[in-house]
């Protein structure tokens, strides 16, 4: 069957609705406000790390020395800060991008000491991607000055599929490492490397007096268990891409990924906040229902005026993914 | 190139370039991490026997040796990973020894520990699933235990 807008089921010039871009920003902005609110004492220690640590990435990869502490003080407050104005659309056409680039900038500071946090690339991605589109033309501070119903058109779609697009090619990529890292072997799929891991992850927690994981210690004595679940890992990392050609495989997939990283949570204590919050999977799912619910949609109106919804027969027109 | 097509365009654009953004580290090696354009390496390595980075202080006049948390290592405690990935550095660059040891007995020295106290990194070589399939009272010890970098508290930076 054909679909408009491409052959491949991309859907990139297929109408979208602004509601829809709209409320991926405002929970990617309000994701990222509240997260590095948590990680400020972070940001700070790092004033005190030795210089020698110093090892830049990303777009702090041309930084010879570490910040002077003035600096880290000054971007380590205004981040969450501009997190706020991005999630509540305040004067997007700058806060937007800029906001995007403070984050993608005090994040990779955050991760030049050493160690990467894979937690945080696709925050960094998705946030990069919004703040340079029209996603601020509904659910949005902006957009309550704007009379008539919220606007629609391939602009606010296309950026959605992007949005998509980042988030399963992320995921291959992580199925992809661990076949190229043992020469394209599929000895991982055996599960006894995976078992390795999750053993070693809580002794080396077990050692520095850190919680080790609930699940881990007990799930390493059921050696049966790691074969099935290195296989489902595969399949939903390697087969995340299916998702752009067959959108009826994204419910079962989320349901997977999330599953998956709540394993992870259980068994080896590493929380990846963004994809358990379901904030990663904004560019998936419409999830109608939920922004419908009467509590959550008064207050959304109450932030950000009339732009929050459709009338019901345009919104019934439009394309869903789930 | 008119407006109308121009729109048309950028979408795929953008598409292929995010796409192939995304796709670019599978041009490095698997352990050449970046961010955010991640290679993700977490998981990838065997730890059937895997080396275990520690920092232990030892009081010295005969007390055992104790040792450290997170907190005392990268002075944050939320992160497990970070301290891991600062003694795993230190021990696979020289250079970054010295640092790393006196940066933690900075830190213990502000917390009142005695500037005599010596701060120790340590590898040392694990069978993890056999430690964890051993029964409680009989847990295993580390195969191999090497001091890779030693210092006085009272060396610590201020």
């Amino acid at each position: 069957m054909s679909r408009p807008g491409g052959p491949w089921g991309l859907g990139l010039m297929r109408p979208g609705c602004a509601v829809d871009l709209g409320r991926a920003r405002f929970w990617v902005g309000l994701f990222a406000a509240i997260y590095i609110s948590t990680r400020i004492p972070t940001l700070l220690s790092q004033i005190h790390v030795d210089p020698a640590r110093f090892d830049p990435v990303g777009l702090c990869a041309w930084l010879p020395r570490p910040l002077h502490p003035a600096t880290v003080w000054a971007q380590s407050l205004l981040v969450p800060l501009a997190s706020v104005a991005f999630a509540l659309g305040w004067r997007f056409r700058v806060v937007g991008p800029a906001a995007a680039l403070l984050v993608a900038w005090t994040l990779s500071y955050r991760n030049s000491f050493g160690m990467v946090f894979h937690t945080e690339n696709l925050l960094v991605l998705h946030m990069l991607l919004l703040g340079f589109t029209r996603s601020a033309d509904a659910w949005s501070w902006d957009a309550r000055r704007r009379e008539g119903p919220p606007p629609h058109g391939s602009d606010y779609q296309w950026p959605l599929r992007v949005l998509a697009t980042i988030t399963v090619l992320s995921y291959l990529v992580a199925g992809l490492a661990k076949l190229r890292y043992g020469g394209w072997s599929i000895h991982w799929l055996d599960g006894d490397l995976l078992r390795a891991q999750v053993a070693f992850d809580n002794l080396r927690k077990e050692a520095l007096d850190h919680i080790v994981a609930p699940l881990g210690p007990w799930l390493v004595r059921r050696e049966a268990v790691f074969p099935i679940l290195a296989w489902a890992t595969m399949l939903l990392e390697l087969g995340a891409p299916l998702l752009l050609l067959w959108p009826r495989l994204v419910r079962p997939w989320v349901l997977g990924v999330w599953g998956f990283h709540l394993g992870v949570l259980l068994t080896m204590a590493i929380l990846f906040p963004y994809p358990l919050t379901g904030v990663a999977f904004v560019g998936l799912l419409r999830c109608d229902r939920l922004w419908r619910w009467t509590p959550l949609r008064r207050l959304a109106e109450r932030a950000f005026g009339e732009s929050v919804e459709l009338p019901r027969d345009e919104v019934s027109a439009l394309p869903s993914l789930c | 190139m008119d407006h109308a097509a121009e729109r048309r365009w950028l979408p795929w654009l953008v598409w292929v370039g995010s796409a192939l953004l995304v796709l670019s580290p599978l041009r490095r090696e698997v352990m050449e991490d970046d961010f955010p354009l991640s290679t993700y390496p977490m998981f990838v390595e065997s730890r059937l026997r895997a080396k275990l980075h520690r920092a232990y202080l030892d009081p010295g006049e005969g007390q055992a040796r104790r040792r450290l948390d997170t907190s005392a290592i990268v002075g944050d405690a939320q992160e497990p990973m970070a301290a891991v990935m600062a003694l795993m550095r230190a021990a696979s660059h020289k250079r970054l020894r010295a640092p790393t040891c006196r940066e933690i007995a900075g830190r213990l020295r502000a917390a009142g520990e005695s500037p005599e106290a010596e701060v120790q990194l340590v590898v040392e070589s694990w069978e993890p699933i056999a430690y964890y399939m051993a029964e409680a009272d009989a847990l295993p010890a580390p195969a191999e235990s090497r001091i890779f970098a030693r210092c006085r508290v009272g060396e610590g930076a201020r």
